[in-house]
């Protein structure tokens, strides 16, 4: 697609209304990797890192206020020894790159870390740490990270600290609602979700923002692997939106 | 159809794998048509090897009907495996929040062959916020400490016996939205969607069987 044809049509969406929290499970690296006969499936990631830096100025270009990806899940440190370094390695240089990135002052973005960030490795905890620290006073847009993470965990997590509150004499049980929970969230301060999407054409969420997702937002299974989800799909999935708001 | 019919014995022969718990999502309204479509599921998942059906409506149709449905099954069982050596025996349940039963067919005391859970918004998120509440009460008797609360023991008392994690999820709306169905429940389950508020006919089951035996599960790996 040209770049005016591109530029044209996202300049049209923007006009209209745009979801605020997208949420993206990036699948397919690996078998991108594969099929395109790649060397190394570290090829296949980095791939999939330039189709997220496109993604992201797209969504924020349009006018989306939080976007929260699935960067590595608790789960995949199941991956061998050499991939789960490989991929931690990645994930360090991808915390670099954001916090060195254009889309930072381009959109006031603001990094944040959900998961248990004590499971990383130390250089990556720091890498992960800058990034938070040096966008922490932006308030334009929001890059939830989800690091390592699984969404039983973060609602583990979450439960518990409702049960420290009442502990604490903060709470009293009966206070003990879904808003409760929903505040101790690692998302909690971002919209609510509108629209995930999960690429390579898997049916199924792998344990991801299932407290968010289980109302009100519209979930896309998309047949591509992640490097190849184009603009096009992007566009379907606005345009629906914005043909169902009102 | 009968259960001996050759097209749907020859349809389970060619699927890897079956899903040992099923669940439905009916979007919109119940009304009689559904609930006779949610019976014939009952029979064709019981002749797959199923042995545990779950059926979600967002609001309480569905538990509010479970002695009709309880009806329209055993009527209809009657026919289906009129040629087969017994019938099974498929048990309703409906719980209300509080998990004490709105609707339970005592009448046999014989464990059933297949179990049917009627599921609606409040076995979600609500259910949720119970079980933070007995575990806070748990905690603060001393009968459990903050350390030991994880994944494990969260997941022991969300999941009560009778209705655990279904494997794959048939999901009957307009778009892929899960309307409030019990979130920590499908952290792992394929999502067969159907679009628009179809019938459930028989040859939606078999493609959506048909595509989870196909799924391939890596579990993060």
């Amino acid at each position: 697609m040209s770049h005016y044809v591109r530029s044209l049509l996202l300049k049209i969406l923007k006009q209209g209304p745009i979801p605020q929290h997208i949420g993206f499970i990036m699948d397919g690296n690996r078998r991108f990797a594969r099929r395109m006969n790649y060397k190394q499936v570290v090829e296949g990631h980095s791939m999939g890192s330039d189709k997220l830096q496109e993604a992201l100025n797209i969504c924020f270009y349009l006018g989306v206020k939080a976007v929260t990806i699935y960067a590595f899940s608790i789960e995949n440190f199941k991956r061998p020894k050499e991939e789960v370094d490989m991929l931690m390695e990645l994930v360090k240089t991808q915390f670099i790159e954001v916090y060195s990135s254009h889309l930072i002052n381009k959109y006031d973005l603001c990094v944040r870390i959900l998961g248990n960030i004590s499971l990383l490795p130390i250089d990556v905890q720091e890498a992960a740490k800058k990034a938070v620290d040096t966008t922490k006073h932006n308030t334009g847009t929001i890059l939830n990270v989800c690091v390592p993470y699984t969404s039983r965990d973060e609602i583990t997590s979450s439960i518990k600290s409702v049960i420290k509150s009442v502990e604490n004499g903060h709470m009293q049980i009966r206070d003990i609602n879904e808003e409760a929970i929903e505040k101790c969230l690692y998302t909690y301060g971002s919209p609510p979700l509108n629209h995930l999407i999960r690429t390579s054409g898997e049916i199924r969420l792998s344990d991801f923002l299932l407290w968010q997702c289980h109302k009100n937002c519209y979930i896309h299974f998309v047949d591509c692997f992640w490097p190849e989800f184009s603009l096009w799909e992007m566009l379907k999935i606005i345009l629906e939106y914005q043909f169902g708001y009102n | 159809m009968f259960a001996h019919d050759i097209t749907f014995q020859q349809d389970l022969k060619i699927l890897d794998k079956i899903p040992k718990h099923l669940a439905v999502l009916f979007w919109g309204e119940i009304n009689e048509k559904r609930l006779k479509e949610a019976a014939q599921l009952c029979c064709w998942s019981w002749c797959s090897g199923i042995k545990m059906l779950s059926i979600y409506n967002v609001e309480d149709d569905l538990k509010n009907n479970a002695q009709l449905l309880q009806s329209y099954i055993d009527t209809f069982s009657r026919h289906f495996f009129i040629h087969e050596k017994f019938i099974p025996i498929i048990r309703v349940t409906a719980l209300c929040a509080s998990k004490k039963p709105i609707y339970s067919n005592n009448e046999d005391s014989n464990l059933p062959d297949m179990q049917v859970n009627l599921i609606s918004y409040a076995d979600g998120r609500p259910w949720i916020a119970e079980v933070t509440k007995n575990l806070a009460e748990d905690v603060i008797q001393g009968k459990i400490t903050s350390d030991e609360l994880n994944i494990e023991e969260l997941d022991r008392r969300i999941s009560v016996p009778h209705f655990s994690e279904p494997q794959l999820l048939i999901l009957f709306s307009p778009k892929i939205e899960l309307e409030g169905f019990p979130p920590w429940h499908i952290h792992l389950t394929e999502i067969f969607h159907v679009p628009g508020n179809s019938e459930f006919h028989y040859s939606i089951f078999v493609k959506a069987l048909r595509k989870y035996s196909k799924c391939d599960q890596r579990f993060g790996r």
